[in-house]
């Protein structure tokens, strides 16, 4: 908020925010709005928005005078009372809020954005949401990205059966973009035996703009709600930085692989299920290799143990950090370099560690170690060179796997969440679950 | 024409892209180079919701919905800023210093903490959908004549990207223009000033943003709008003047054209017309055989045609505007504007199109009076939405001039522009923190002000002796340092290097269809070094000149060569005067012919004393 100086002159000039108010310093004299202080910036700064919509800043100073010219009125938010009556002969999808919102609102006034999440707001503002089907909202809470937590994931799955078990033809959850993916998997793990369509979708530009990819996003992931048949938890977001089509990709094998761009949502050693066009609602199937939508009961198993810790290996690695997971964690992912490596200083170099001993340490205290890749791309394999072997020795789990490190790390949550016994850990995280792990990876999966 | 009782009221928006390094919030460089395009990106626009009519443009202009535009990327000139892929830089704080001392020069109050704004735009010239934008100062003035002319605010804003066409109902733009840092003066109401003054007063503005030595020079760098309006007529604005000489036609272009529509108001107000009642009938099935290929493919495309008619209308479409402008011709423009290729009406000779009988259907049907004139629009996508529009275009005729903008045509000429709902709505850019401009910053610039124009003009007028008119002209090429560095450097008379650099090579581009602009600057030293050393005659330039034009690669020395300029000695002048003397009769003639065989070769001076000579003899 504004400085002591200007609160002060605020309180017995009894202005409020919102307010016309007029502002005479030296020789200076406006009038505008008066803004609330956003959090950057100077706060002896007095901020007001001019007629011409432009804000400016005036700097707080001795004798600067601040007049209150009209009360302002509150913000008022109305909805639209458009017909949402629902049309029997169209799907009805579950639009489920799990923050980053995909839909807000200018209120130019002021020039706050607020977001908008009720069916009327988003059928008005994505009228072509109506010609696929009737929609059913619900925000579940609205939080950033990252501030997401395992307990989260169990909040968005007892939803999402919930409003299958109420009837629902698909289901549509927003989410923030920045953790999607492992939001995606957790639910791919929790939730078994589906038998509607499940898609997570989110916006890489803000919703306040007219180019925001939120709207072909939503589209498109409404189309795969009501039309696809895939019985997996998927992703749909931007397939290149033009707005064409969408990717649907399998939820666990998926990765946002740029801070920024649209098309920052890559399917990784897969392809993605889907493309869905934008122009023509079409989706255009790329492979046939997932579980199908069904008349089945959707199964729940949302145990897990979010005690586990993803590390990283980098070259001067401290064993230390690998020691002393032993005192924080009940389980342990590594993000090893090349095919599933750490450092074992074979030749004895002075200057180099072997971290064997610590992992092998954690094991034998039965805290499961995972290997994954850091390179993102291809599969573990740690039978090529020594330190692999010697990991496996150690009983390092991972071998043979292509999966991603969040993957890795949330499969052994979920694990963790049913066993304590390491011989079943190993067996259940080398199983594949919901196509976490594959086969074979086509040389046409790498860059995707 | 007496503007003071029109009460033309004026007001002016300079816009200068700036010729910094990077562009406004990215490392891009702003060189426009013109390479072919490496990356081509295909995206669309929405409306975005708000609480104030946002809605309009989706209800009423439906087309507005998914709107779809083609973006060309350039190497070193686009980044994944421009696509709209990557959030802003920090502010170009070399371009935020020349807002700063422009906001100076023009005596503005500086704002404590700049805040960058969103102005919504929705024509797809930014990938954003809207264009970033700062007020820098405000509340200002300039001197001009002795009078203070207001400045409303000098802000900093980015450019918007080019477009480059349509094609299959998408609009194209470059990229490399967009982000470029564009400062916008704006001055407050400008009243009883004459149209020409207005233009000079806009020259002056743009001449503040140039002496930073920071802004582009190019064409299409300085764009000009303005707002006109008349007594009894309504506020205008004319966007997009690019030709700094097209300011003032514009203006007497639109305050002919408010005289005319208030004319017209009279007119109608004389023959009773007080309202337009009916709304636009389908007349498709009426007119179902027509014989106009235009139409007849509508119907044939399942479309419809529409008729207004306008009670005691015929002959207005007829009435000249402005400039060569008709009243129909305005109308037609409406039409254009939402997608149609025009509209018929019986103002105009229906026998040229094949409409003759279907317009007399028409009028035999609906039973319309003789002096009522009627007009058809084709509408395949619109559903009879351009017909509504220009009935509301013409009943709006009954109210007088309305408020619009128009868009500016190279000629002067203005064209009406479609209403833009939702445009210009702004609200803050919250990827981009305010910046506090410091006192430091302030006292920095305010001890490093460029030379003020008049002060300059004044100043080469004095030092180099040259001529007002000549002083002027350099200014406006903005080619002063040049000439200065010139004189410095090479010793040449003043007066000779402001000629050749002002009107010689303006004579010889026109006149001999070359570039001048060809010739690098280091040709120009090395022209005016051997001029400074008396090496060369002015007489021998324009060869130069034409020559290098045309073989901007080959150096000064070789040209001279080649084109055969010697000096000749008095002695060798003698001989081919004395010759020609003899060989012509005609005295006139003979010294041209003198004069031609010597070009370059001698001074002119130098040539008439010896005709003199042998002349007398």
């Amino acid at each position: 908020m504004y400085s002591k100086n200007i609160d002060k002159i605020l309180k017995s000039e009894k202005i409020e925010i919102g307010d016309r108010i007029k502002i005479t310093k030296n020789e200076l004299i406006v009038d505008g709005i008066l803004l609330p202080r956003i959090q950057m910036g100077n706060t002896s700064c007095i901020v007001i928005k001019q007629d011409n919509g432009y804000n400016i800043g005036i700097m707080y100073e001795k004798g600067i005078k601040l007049k209150l010219q009209k009360k302002g009125k509150p913000i008022e938010l109305r909805h639209h009372s458009s017909n949402t009556k629902s049309n029997v002969n169209k799907p009805t999808l579950s639009i489920l809020g799990a923050g980053g919102t995909i839909s807000s609102r200018i209120e130019y006034n002021t020039g706050a954005v607020f977001p908008e999440l009720y069916p009327e707001d988003l059928l008005n503002s994505f009228p072509q949401l109506r010609k696929i089907s009737n929609i059913k909202c619900r925000e579940l809470f609205n939080l950033f990205s990252e501030d997401i937590t395992p307990e989260h994931w169990k909040i968005i799955a007892k939803n999402v059966v919930k409003e299958i078990n109420s009837g629902s033809d698909g289901i549509i959850i927003m989410h923030g973009t920045d953790t999607m993916n492992y939001t995606a998997t957790a639910l791919s793990f929790m939730l078994q035996n589906i038998p509607v369509p499940i898609v997570l979708v989110g916006a890489q530009r803000s919703s306040d703009r007219g180019s925001s990819d939120n709207m072909m996003n939503l589209i498109c992931a409404a189309n795969t709600a009501a039309k696809s048949n895939i019985g997996e938890i998927s992703v749909c977001m931007h397939g290149t930085s033009s707005d064409n089509f969408c990717y649907i990709h399998r939820g666990n094998k998926v990765r946002k692989m740029h801070t920024s761009r649209r098309d920052a949502f890559r399917s990784i050693n897969s392809f993605p299920f889907a493309k869905v066009w934008f122009d023509n609602n079409k989706i255009e199937y790329l492979h046939n290799d997932y579980k199908k939508i069904g008349n089945k009961k959707i199964k729940i198993d949302d145990k897990i143990n979010p005690n586990v810790g993803l590390l990283q290996i980098h070259p001067g690695i401290n064993p230390k950090l690998i020691e002393y997971s032993k005192k924080i964690f009940d389980g342990v992912v590594i993000s090893g370099t090349g095919l599933g490596h750490v450092s074992t200083n074979p030749s004895k170099n002075k200057l180099s560690n072997n971290i064997i001993p610590a992992i092998k340490n954690l094991i034998d205290s039965d805290i499961p170690v995972v290997m994954s890749p850091q390179t993102i791309y291809g599969r573990i394999n740690m039978n090529v060179y020594s330190a692999g072997r010697l990991l496996q020795k150690a009983g390092v789990i991972g071998d043979g796997a292509d999966w991603l490190p969040e993957t890795a790390l949330i499969k052994l949550m979920w694990v963790l969440g049913h066993t304590k016994n390491m011989k079943k850990i190993e067996e259940i995280m080398m199983t594949n679950i919901s196509g976490e792990i594959s086969k074979r990876n086509d040389i046409g999966t790498f860059l995707v | 024409m007496d503007y003071k009782k029109i009460g033309l009221k004026c007001g002016i928006e300079v816009h200068n892209q700036l010729n910094t390094d990077n562009k406004l919030f990215c490392k891009c460089n702003t060189k426009m180079s013109g390479e072919k395009p490496l990356v081509k990106i295909f995206r669309k626009q929405h409306p975005v919701a708000s609480e104030l009519g946002e809605y309009d443009i989706a209800t009423k202009y439906e087309v507005m919905r998914n709107r779809s535009f083609g973006y060309e990327s350039f190497k070193d000139e686009t980044c994944n800023v421009e696509l709209d892929e990557e959030p802003p830089h920090k502010l170009n704080m070399e371009a935020l210093e020349v807002a700063l001392t422009v906001s100076i020069l023009l005596n503005c109050k500086i704002v404590d903490e700049v805040h960058v704004m969103r102005k919504n735009v929705i024509d797809g010239s930014n990938t954003t959908s809207f264009q970033r934008t700062m007020v820098i100062g405000m509340d200002g003035f300039l001197n001009y004549n002795g009078k203070k002319i207001p400045i409303d605010q000098v802000s900093l804003e980015e450019d918007a990207s080019a477009i480059i066409g349509k094609e299959n109902g998408i609009v194209k733009y470059k990229l490399n223009r967009l982000g470029i840092p564009l400062i916008e003066i704006a001055t407050g109401l400008l009243e009883e000033f004459t149209p020409e003054e207005v233009q000079d007063i806009s020259f002056n503005l743009g001449m503040v943003i140039r002496s930073t030595g920071k802004a582009k020079k190019t064409l299409g760098a300085i764009r000009q709008d303005i707002n006109v309006s008349i007594k009894d007529g309504a506020r205008n604005e004319i966007k997009g003047i690019q030709e700094l000489s097209m300011l003032s036609k514009s203006i007497k272009n639109e305050i002919t054209r408010q005289l005319s529509i208030i004319q017209l108001k009279k007119h109608l107000e004389k023959l009773n017309v007080k309202k337009i009642h009916d709304n636009p009938i389908s007349v498709t099935s009426i007119i179902s055989d027509t014989e106009n290929k235009i139409l007849k493919n509508i119907i044939e495309k399942n479309g419809n045609i529409f008729a207004i008619i306008l009670p005691k209308f015929k002959g207005l479409f007829k009435r000249e505007i402005f400039q060569g402008k008709t009243l129909g011709k305005e109308f037609s423009d409406v039409a254009i504007e939402f997608g149609l290729k025009g509209l018929f009406h019986n103002d105009e000779d229906l026998s040229k199109y094949g409409l003759e009988l279907d317009f007399k259907k028409i009028k035999e049907n609906l039973k319309i009076k003789d002096d009522d004139l009627i007009i058809l629009t084709g509408e395949i996508e619109t559903h009879g939405k351009v017909a509504l529009e220009v009935l509301e275009r013409a009943r709006q005729l009954l109210k007088g001039v309305q408020k619009g903008t128009r868009s500016s045509l190279p000629n002067g000429l203005t064209k009406y522009n479609r209403p833009l709902a939702g445009a210009k709505r702004m609200y803050p850019e919250s990827d981009i923190i305010p910046i506090t401009i410091t006192e430091d910053l302030k006292m920095k610039l305010k001890n490093n002000l460029p030379e003020p124009i008049n002060k300059k003009i004044e100043r080469i007028k004095k030092e180099y002796n040259i001529s007002n008119d000549l002083t002027t002209q350099i200014i406006k090429l903005d080619i002063s340092e040049f000439f200065e560095e010139l004189f410095k450097k090479t010793k040449a008379n003043p007066k000779i290097i402001a000629n050749t650099l002002v009107s010689t090579s303006k004579n010889i581009e026109k006149r001999y269809n070359v570039n001048v602009k060809n010739i690098k600057d280091s040709h120009y030293f090395d022209i005016f070094n051997l001029i400074g050393n008396g090496e060369l005659l002015k007489e021998s330039i324009p060869e130069i000149i034409i020559y290098l034009s045309k073989n901007p690669s080959e150096n000064v020395k070789n040209c001279i060569k080649n084109i055969g300029i010697k000096k000749l000695s008095i002695n060798e002048i003698e001989e081919i005067v004395k010759k020609t003397l003899l060989e012509v009769d005609n005295k006139k003639r003979s010294v041209g012919i003198i004069m031609s065989k010597l070009r370059g070769k001698s001074d002119i001076k130098t040539i008439l004393e010896i005709i003199k000579r042998f002349e007398n003899k």
